[in-house]
């Protein structure tokens, strides 16, 4: 089928460039992961998924060894299997919020591209409120109002983030507008409904896809910073790469590994995920594919 | 009707001004004109896929409902219960939904007509999905049956449109508009961007389907021979305007107007031996925010006459160089640096500190009369009378000139209409426009 | 062998520009497209020459590698282009090759022997050959003055024709100048008349700007002879150094390179040269019959209408006297009333300048209106060349006759238009043979190989077996 033929382009042109390809391998690699550890966990040496395991007996940080590739953090937590587990949880919540914040922006910008006039400055303008929003002070006053915990974190998030989808599937939507299938449809009498979801949405998409990529580095860093100033789940022992930083930042002089390993395991998918996006932008330039 | 897109909510561009088109069953009309003309915008505006500031259009309107209509008055109860029925601006949803069954538009742009996402079948099939066709397995088979007779095989259905060709899309494009067996296609220059050869093919595939199936086209291009070749009519528009009609052959053997004369002088013949005379326009097409008053063409037309709606500040540009050079040169540079004052659309005046007398005004009325038959003159022959008052401050020197007339239709011929000042109404002793007259199409649609 | 000078042409024979057995290649992801194959043909100076064919046939491709503009995707594989003298092409196999990487092709470039040639073709661009485009809006720089884009092609290419022009005001003895403008004032004036008169008076350096001030339209008698006789100028005795090295140099001195650009000097040095161009800008435009020329020249591309960029666009490519102008199909994108204006630009031109001019085009008609030879192209193969007048009465080759056919008569109505069946090929595996044999009604087995060019009169060339002695 022809569409299929077009993803395996898209997959070719990716792989010949091997910062993207590589990045692709590296993303994949952590869903992996974090599939693994939700399913089978124990295949990859995690004991617990949903909490990290204290030991109390040796509570002091100890540097990483054979018995504890990561090193263990206060209180004795075996730190490879906390980042490990930690990885779905981030992972997890950054896709949910980023396809969130793109599902309300994309349909907030297309159809104020599409209906026009009026109704377009308004939505408009009630975008560019919402885009204005300073995303940490607004988090931590949702936090202060509603709770800290994961949710209500995401919730911020997701609110602070779809204006730019917004505004991006706006201008996308507003010169896919002028295109004469769009027209053609219109006289075959295609509402208008039909005409934003199987002519306008599917044309966004493609593009749109690149933002979400490049963003989902984004989403994991603002996410873990959150986490790492206070934001918490209801389960203390819920491991989550902000927090393990928190955690593990008081010990950070005598044992920089708690901090380190945590962080470096953010910074690695932040790169990937910029790399992936830029070259899925390179992939899908028309330009590109003949 | 007029139609006009609005920029910016506060100019107008004056797209269409006053156009009237008919169009008969299973007649193939054509619309032609150079770009700004206006033609794209009245080929929409037929189709309903922009709104008309003012007028209407009916669709599949009896002919003796079109008589009647035409002898109420305006906004009569009469009028409006016409308009009701048939007016495609005032049509429900459920008519609307009719409408769109009855008519299709094939684009110039085989690339951007075709949805890049959707396959061939499903771009087929789109129209009969939106009119819920039934029985709908035999949708399918129906596609098929379209894209073979456009000459696309089985194995196009599942390709997307950027493996085709242009040839092949335009092909795409034309199967889609005859899914739903509609009776008037709109074809905006649907072979403009194609080979010689290609368009060869498509043409002749047109022309097969209106034959065979009764359709009706409005067939817009700028391509003359192309609308030579596919039109029973034939309408020529200019800057908004139409300014010519009439059955093909006619208007193209007999050309009247000097717009249609100098289009048509203008193609390039492909044969090397023959020297045409070519008349080249002067100028550039108008910008259809402030067009020309009057007839648009005026300031372009080599057989301009005086009132063809040449307004103050076309005639002070003239004024000026004869001033000049009939020994009046503060006169000159007054009128040049826009030192006067425009009374009206007809009047202006311009002050001088020397005084002048009868002989001296009779000499700047000779130097008119003498310089007006140079083409970049003209509007010199819509100056009509020169007057001058003297006081003490110096004399000053008032122009009016002829009242504009907006040509109207006349008839030169059983079907050949022509809107200029060069043909006045009557004169010709032919009908008046509104009507074909000699032999009637039988027409029982009609779009007004 | 590749050859670097022509053994037995001298340069100024008889053909300005020969193109012989051009293959140029496109390395797609895909595959390789074999986009022009085995294009023969030469331009003689002052003739104009056409090139037509329909979409994919190459025939932009052939005009633009001329100048090696070929996109980067493209490698002309083999072939010779003679220009002046110099093969233009005499390094493509150094230059680039393709290698088969796993089962794909790849191009490998030689990044120093593509900048040498950069730097011998900018010599050539602009300046020998000119491009005229078809869309002007893309090819006129939106935020530069259309004076200064003009201006740019002067400053680029012709420096001394500048200086040599400001230091012929100059010299020029005022009372020379008014023997001049009297003489001419009251005899008819033709190009003869006036390198008679310079001539007479000995005022070589004044000739072009005589010339240009006698044939501008937009200026009355009265002004041309006052602007003659204005035609004095003394120049800043600071001055006259630079512009006597910029004579005698072709280019700027070096001593001068840097103080020229100084802010305050500028205007004794680089500044006077740059309002010689614009003055020369105003002449071209003048010469292309532009209206407005003054508040043109301040002006942007954007204010201008189709129309008139593109009369921009041919003053440009005139500015420097090229000897050759390529035109790729430069009227296609205006309107039929602009086209036919600038179609009569064209002939001007071509009577007036004597340069040779390629031009380009998908439109028999308007290829009958200017060209005096015209070759056709299919697919990437030249099938016939012939003279004008001989291609439209006696074409020989089956496509030829077919488009031909295929285009719609604008003096009468016709049932149906003639046809060739069957569409282009893939260029990517093109037909063994003659690459229209997939579509000829006239095809038998001879076919399957290409034949060469056979002579069927004086001039005329058919590559068809049909016609094999």
């Amino acid at each position: 089928m022809a569409r299929f033929d077009q993803t395996k382009l898209t997959l070719r042109i990716l792989f010949e460039n091997v910062t993207s390809a590589a990045g692709l391998l590296i993303v994949l690699g952590y869903v992996l992961i974090a599939i693994i550890d939700a399913v089978y966990p124990q295949l990859i040496g995690v004991v617990n998924a949903y909490a990290e395991v204290p030991d109390y007996t040796n509570p002091v940080p100890q540097p990483p060894s054979l018995q504890h590739l990561f090193g263990t953090t206060y209180p004795g937590i075996d730190l490879y299997q906390a980042v490990v587990a930690a990885i779905r949880v981030d992972l997890w919540y950054s896709f949910v919020i980023v396809l969130a914040g793109a599902l309300v922006g994309i349909l907030v910008g297309v159809v104020a591209a599409y209906y026009s006039g009026f109704f377009d400055e308004i939505l408009m303008r009630i975008t560019d409120i919402f885009l204005s929003i300073p995303y940490l002070p607004f988090a931590i006053a949702v936090g202060f109002v509603l709770g800290r915990g994961l949710d209500e974190l995401s919730l911020a998030l997701v609110i602070v983030w779809w204006p730019l989808y917004a505004r991006y599937a706006r201008g996308q939507a507003l010169s896919i507008k002028e295109n004469a299938y769009v027209e053609a449809a219109r006289a075959s009498g295609v509402g208008s409904w039909g005409i934003i979801t199987k002519h306008i949405v599917p044309n966004v998409l493609t593009p749109v896809f690149v933002q979400i990529s490049l963003d989902l580095g984004t989403v994991v860093q603002t996410f873990a910073a959150l986490t790492f100033i206070g934001f918490a789940s209801a389960n203390p022992l819920l491991p989550e790469l902000g927090k393990l930083i928190s955690d593990g930042f008081p010990y950070a002089i005598s044992a920089p590994w708690v901090v380190i390993f945590p962080g470096v395991t953010i910074l690695i998918f932040a790169v990937a995920m910029n790399l992936l996006g830029d070259g899925l932008r390179d992939a899908l330039d028309p330009r590109n594919r003949t | 009707m007029k139609g006009e897109k609005v920029i910016g909510g506060t100019r107008y561009v004056h797209a269409v001004d006053e156009a009237q088109l008919t169009i008969g069953e299973n007649e193939v009309v054509g619309l032609v004109g150079e770009s700004g003309c206006g033609k794209t915008t009245l080929g929409r505006l037929v189709l309903r896929l922009m709104e008309p500031s003012k007028g209407t259009a009916f669709f599949l309107i009896p002919r003796s409902s079109i008589d009647r209509y035409r002898t109420l008055t305006a906004g009569s109860k009469e009028a409006r219960t016409i308009e009701r029925e048939y007016s495609i601006y005032r049509f429900d949803r459920r008519k609307m939904k009719e409408f769109r069954k009855d008519t299709q538009i094939v684009f110039q742009d085989p690339f951007s007509s075709l949805d890049p996402h959707m396959t061939i079948r499903a771009i087929v099939a789109e129209p009969m999905k939106a009119h819920h066709y039934r029985p709908k397995d035999e949708i399918d088979s129906k596609v098929s049956k379209l894209l073979e007779e456009c000459g696309l095989g089985e194995q196009f259905l599942e390709k997307l449109p950027h493996e085709l060709s242009g040839g092949q899309r335009q092909r795409v494009a034309i199967a889609r508009a005859l899914a739903m067996s509609p009776r008037l296609i709109v074809l905006d220059e649907p072979t403009s961007a194609l080979d010689v050869s290609v368009q060869a093919q498509i043409l002749n595939l047109l022309k097969r389907f209106k034959s065979e199936r009764g359709l009706s086209f409005l067939f817009i291009s700028h391509h003359l021979a192309v609308v030579r070749q596919m039109s029973d009519e034939v309408y020529v528009m200019y800057a908004g305007q139409i300014v010519e009609k009439g059955e093909t052959e006619a208007v193209f053997n007999s050309p009247a107007h000097p717009y249609t004369i100098a289009l048509l002088s203008a193609i390039p013949v492909p044969d090397p031996t023959t020297k045409r005379e070519k008349i080249l326009l002067k100028g550039e097409i108008p910008d259809l925010v402030r067009p020309p008053g009057g007839c648009r063409f005026h300031p372009r037309c080599p057989s301009a006459l005086g009132n063809c709606g040449w307004s103050p500040d076309e005639a002070i540009g003239s004024l000026s160089d004869v001033l000049a050079s009939s020994g009046f040169p503060g006169l000159s540079e007054a009128l040049k640096s826009r030192d006067c004052r425009i009374i009206d659309d007809q009047t202006f005046e311009v002050h001088t500190s020397e005084s002048l007398d009868a002989s001296q005004v009779e000499s700047i009325k000779r130097a008119v009369a003498a310089k007006k038959d140079n083409q970049s003159n003209f509007a010199l022959r819509a100056v009509e009378d020169i007057t001058s008052q003297s006081d003490t401050t110096g004399a000053t020197i008032r122009v009016r000139l002829t009242v504009p007339l907006v040509p109207e239709f006349t008839g030169l011929g059983t079907r050949h209409f022509v809107a200029c000042n060069l043909f006045p109404r009557g004169s010709t002793g032919q009908g008046e426009s509104n009507e074909f007259g000699g032999v009637e199409p039988p027409v029982r649609d009609g779009q007004h | 062998m590749i050859q670097e000078t022509e053994p037995n042409h001298t340069p100024g024979s008889e053909e300005l520009l020969r193109v012989s057995g051009l293959r140029i290649s496109f390395v797609t992801r895909s595959g390789v497209i074999q986009a022009i194959d085995d294009v023969s043909f030469e331009v003689k100076p002052g003739e104009t020459l056409g090139l037509v064919g329909e979409t994919g046939c190459g025939k932009t491709q052939t005009a633009i590698s001329i100048m090696r503009l070929t996109p980067e995707a493209g490698i002309i594989e083999k072939g010779e282009i003679w220009f002046r003298g110099t093969n233009l092409a005499k390094n493509i196999d150094k230059e680039f090759r393709i290698v088969s990487k796993k089962n794909r092709k790849v191009l490998k470039r030689n990044k120093a022997k593509l900048n040498n040639l950069e730097r011998e073709l900018a010599d050539i661009r602009g300046n020998h050959i000119s491009m005229v485009f078809q869309e002007p809006m893309t090819s006129l720089n939106p935020v530069r003055s259309i004076g200064r884009q003009v201006s740019e092609v002067l400053l680029t290419h012709d420096l001394p024709r500048l200086s040599n022009r400001i230091l012929a005001r100059h010299a020029v003895p005022p009372e020379a100048l008014r023997e001049v403008a009297d003489a001419l004032a009251h005899q008819r004036v033709s190009r003869e008349n006036i390198r008679e008169l310079v001539g007479k008076y000995d005022i070589p350096g004044l000739e072009e700007q005589i010339t240009s001030v006698i044939y501008r339209r937009d200026i009355s008698e009265g002004s041309k002879i006052q602007r003659i006789k204005g035609l004095k100028q003394e120049v800043n005795s600071a001055s006259l150094p630079f512009l006597r090295g910029v004579s005698a140099q072709g280019k700027i001195p070096a001593a001068y390179r840097f103080p020229a650009r100084i802010p305050i000097l500028r205007a004794r040095f680089l500044g006077l040269l740059e309002k010689e161009a614009l003055a020369v800008s105003s002449e071209l435009l003048s010469m292309v019959g532009m209206p407005n020329i003054s508040s043109v020249l301040k002006g942007y591309p954007h204010e201008l209408s189709g129309g008139m960029r593109q009369r921009v666009m041919i003053a440009m490519a005139i500015a420097a006297s090229p000897e050759l102008i390529i035109a790729d199909e430069p009227t296609s994108a205006l309107d039929v009333t602009i086209q036919a204006q600038i179609l009569q630009l064209f002939r001007e031109l071509k009577a007036n300048l004597n340069t040779s001019i390629l031009f380009i085009s998908h439109d028999m008609g308007v290829i009958a209106e200017i060209c005096d030879r015209v070759g056709i192209m299919y697919a990437g193969n030249l099938v016939e060349i012939a003279d004008i007048v001989d291609l439209f009465s006696d074409p020989r080759h089956p496509y030829t006759k077919g488009l031909l056919s295929a285009i719609p008569p604008s003096d009468r109505k016709v049932e149906t238009l003639g046809l060739i069946r069957g569409s282009v090929p893939n260029l990517m595996n093109p037909p063994a043979g003659c690459r229209f044999n997939t579509r000829c009604p006239f095809v038998f087995d001879k076919c399957s190989q290409m034949p060469p060019p056979i002579p069927v009169k004086e001039g005329h060339y058919v590559r068809c077996w049909l016609y094999e002695k």
